[in-house]
């Protein structure tokens, strides 16, 4: 109980600096935090090393003084699991293990039946897993509630497994779940785990996850999937409106700046800019823009080709203002903070570039030394990267 | 502590796993008081709160609160959750477990012995859940080290451990120093056992080396030989819901109209026997249809069984897969970019004795990855092949 009343006063202070779930505080990859690490290797910088076992790509999450981790183990993947780490040292404070209901049709081998990231709100952990589990735990890693979605509405039926992760939206918890069973789009309250909303979908497999956005006073989910961009009433899950123009199986989340919303993945490998209401503002060719999802800062917007290149397009007209070569195929989003973006390559060789300019200048490149698929979080002045052996915790704060 | 911790574990093992049956009337212990049987009521009202969970977290608040008050109970507990677990529902057996576990950390944390016996004797009944038998083994096998492998000698057949002990007998053969042809009856033994593709290419690989040649494909049921037909028309993604002549019957003598008018002939071929590829056997359409986009083919094959009866079919197809036996459609998917896995798609058949008639269509989308392709395979429920001549 102590515990849990201090947690809930560190939240009241620290929400600035924590990485609440995927993509961070804002859920488009930027934190405001200042003095980031810029290099770094074996022997400088890496505060702490925690050792993984199992499959997982969902990025690490991280409030105040925990990193909450989800993973899958068994030779199947179907036993499943969220960890709690101490941010300053690593430790392994909990791990709460659950039966996995269902397996998926597929799955991507690194990640297992782990890829959704969690979401917390430094009270509660909510995790969303492959096999179709829903679960919200306390800050000791006990239940709060569980719910099988794959029991309740059928197991998640997808060629590579679940990706899209659970969003918090004030109470309200949103889970997107395209595959090739009957899709939907869910409104869970998070406190009691009962749905507020379901919402059927027209789309097939998508990796992609909803993008919450404030429209006149209200928010809309901006979710992409199958050949569209669509919005919905947080409040309801009703469409409000829908555009076309995405892939097949769309994997990058969108994100928002000014009521511009930008999206990679369209048709045919596109990068798209749509208003708020869905209206198409431009289109242009963007090879490669497959799987990381992008970064809008000011006037540019981000992204990391799959092949290993950093892309920077205007963001006004589509136009490319950059393309610099990176270390390797990117599988990871890109992080920005502090005029840096970083972007992670599958070998584990981070390339930290300069935020703005009419080229792409790079100003560090480190190697973490191990294979890298999950994205970043940055907290707290430091960067917490999940590598395929490691949770790793980069800086000297 | 540790002796009325041991003393508690005692009679809950006499009292049995009795949680599986939460509203029988209370067993009463060989060594039975009034106190023990009070508590037996209790843990059997707490268990049913876990287990009377509803979709959409219905009940969560009551399960909480019983969550509490059962890891409260200490180690002595653990037997009854473990066996309440035994249960398909995941969410009651995911509250179970979660309280099951809590309670071993904290008696970890305690330093308090926990006597594996129950454990093991639960991981050992093959008649309960498996997800909740492999968790009764990890914890036996933590308490106990070495019980893991005793059980796991004798667990060939045993439909939760049968990988693991194939695994182990592996790693025992793979040291042993034995005759050529005791080692080639304990890995033919291994072999007929094994039901997992990898692991029944490992062992075909070490017979090999014994001078001994095996079938994967035909341990597997793979069916291998077809006569192949495509591609017919299916512009507009219409192919999944269109009926092609071959689906009003076939006739392997027909000449038929295909796309762009080409005139189609079934093709026989016999699908090879990989030993290194994703698959033991795939049937790639494209070597003997061409490439084709929005484009349909048809398989189709004769099976010659002894015994009728139910059988399982597992198969996949990219992109769409519809399967009919015998002229009855059994089986039907239809999706795009969807990628073949082993054992993707699994339905029951019933066969007659004798023969029996297989068509498969597989749908080739537009603009879909260069992939046109099917695998089938005709088992038991274990996944092991049926007898069949082709």
């Amino acid at each position: 109980m102590r515990a849990l009343i201090a947690l809930v006063c560190l939240a009241g202070v620290a929400r600035a600096d924590n990485w609440p779930g995927w993509r961070g505080p804002t859920g488009d990859g930027i934190s405001r935090e200042t003095n980031l690490p810029l290099k770094w290797s074996a022997r400088e910088n890496v505060r702490w090393k925690a050792p993984l076992t199992g499959a997982g790509v969902s990025a690490p999450v991280v409030w105040g003084q925990r990193v909450f981790l989800t993973a899958s183990d068994g030779r199947l993947n179907d036993r499943v699991s969220l960890a709690c780490y101490h941010a300053d040292t690593g430790k392994l404070l909990w791990r709460s293990r659950f039966f996995g209901s269902a397996l998926s049709d597929g799955q991507f081998p690194p990640g297992g039946m782990a890829v959704p990231t969690p979401t917390t709100d430094g009270k509660h952990v909510w995790a969303l897993f492959g096999t179709g589990d829903l679960v919200c735990v306390d800050y000791d890693g006990r239940p709060v509630w569980i719910r099988s979605l794959a029991q309740e509405y059928g197991p998640f039926r997808n060629r590579w497994g679940m990706a899209a992760s659970p969003i918090l939206v004030g109470d309200l918890l949103v889970i997107q779940v395209d595959h090739f069973g009957a899709s939907y789009l869910l409104g869970v309250d998070a406190a009691t785990g009962k749905n507020r909303w379901k919402t059927d979908r027209d789309a097939t497999v998508g990796w992609s996850s909803p993008l919450p956005v404030k429209v006149g006073g209200r928010t809309q989910l901006v979710v992409a999937g199958t050949y569209t961009l669509r919005g919905y009433d947080l409040e309801t899950g009703k469409e409000l409106w829908k555009s076309n123009g995405m892939h097949m199986q769309p994997i990058p989340t969108p994100v928002e700046q000014d009521g511009r919303l930008y999206c990679l993945c369209g048709q045919d490998l596109h990068a798209l800019c749509f208003s708020a209401d869905g209206k198409q503002q431009w289109r242009i060719r963007a090879n490669g823009c497959y799987i990381p999802s992008p970064i809008v800062l000011g006037k540019h917007l981000y992204y990391a080709e799959d092949n290993g290149f950093a892309v920077c397009l205007d963001t006004a007209t589509g136009k490319r203002v950059w393309r610099g070569r990176l270390a390797g195929k990117q599988h990871a989003s890109p992080v920005a903070s502090d005029g840096k973006l970083y972007f992670i390559g599958e070998g584990g060789v981070v390339t930290v570039a300069k935020v703005g300019g009419d080229d792409f200048e790079e100003l560090a490149r480190n190697d973490v030394g191990e294979t890298v698929v999950a994205s970043p979080a940055i907290a707290n002045g430091r960067l917490f990267i999940r590598g395929a052996n490691h949770l790793i915790c980069i800086g000297s704060r | 502590m540790h002796r009325l911790a041991l003393l508690g574990l005692f009679s809950f093992t006499v009292l049995g796993f009795a949680a599986d049956a939460p509203r029988r009337t209370p067993q009463k212990a060989r060594h039975g008081s009034p106190p023990q049987v009070r508590l037996a009521d209790e843990v059997d009202e707490l268990l049913r709160d876990l287990r009377a969970m509803s979709k959409e977290a219905g009940g969560s608040d009551r399960a909480r609160a019983a969550w509490e008050k059962l890891v409260r109970q200490g180690p002595a507990v653990l037997p009854r959750l473990l066996a309440a677990m035994d249960i398909p529902d995941t969410v009651a057996a995911n509250w179970l477990r979660t309280a099951f576990e809590r309670v071993v950390e904290q008696a970890r944390d305690r330093k308090e012995a926990l006597d594996p016996v129950p454990f093991l004797a639960f991981a050992g009944d093959r008649q309960r859940q498996g997800r909740a038998r492999r968790l009764a083994l990890d914890l036996a096998e933590e308490l106990k080290p070495g019980c893991r492998e005793r059980l796991l000698a004798d667990a060939l057949e045993d439909p939760e451990f049968r990988y693991d002990a194939i695994d182990l007998a592996l790693g025992h053969l793979a040291k042993k120093d034995m005759t050529a042809e005791l080692a080639k009856g304990a890995y033919r033994k291994l072999f007929d056992a094994s039901r997992d593709q990898e692991q029944g290419r490992r062992i075909a690989a070490e017979l090999k080396k014994l001078g001994v040649e095996v079938s994967l494909a035909e341990h597997m049921g793979f069916l291998r030989k077809w006569h192949l037909i495509g591609p017919f028309d299916a512009n507009g993604a219409k192919g999944f819901r269109t009926v092609y002549p071959p689906e009003k019957g076939v006739d392997l003598k027909a000449t038929l109209e295909g796309k762009g008018g080409k005139k189609l002939t079934w093709k026989s071929i016999t699908a090879p026997e990989s030993g290194g590829g994703r698959f033991q056997v795939l049937v790639d359409l494209r070597p003997t249809l061409g490439e084709s986009d929005d484009a349909v083919a048809y398989a189709f094959t004769t099976i010659d069984v002894r015994q009728g009866g139910e059988v399982e079919f597992r198969g996949a197809a990219d992109d769409n897969f519809t399967v009919w036996v015998n002229g009855e459609r059994v089986f039907g998917f239809e999706e795009y970019r969807n990628g073949v896995r082993l054992d993707r798609h699994r339905f029951k058949v019933r066969l007659k004795p004798g023969r029996n008639t297989i068509l498969v269509k597989v749908v080739q989308g537009a603009s879909s990855e260069p992939n046109w392709e099917f695998l089938l395979r005709i088992c038991d429920a274990t996944g092991k092949g049926i007898a069949f001549e082709q």
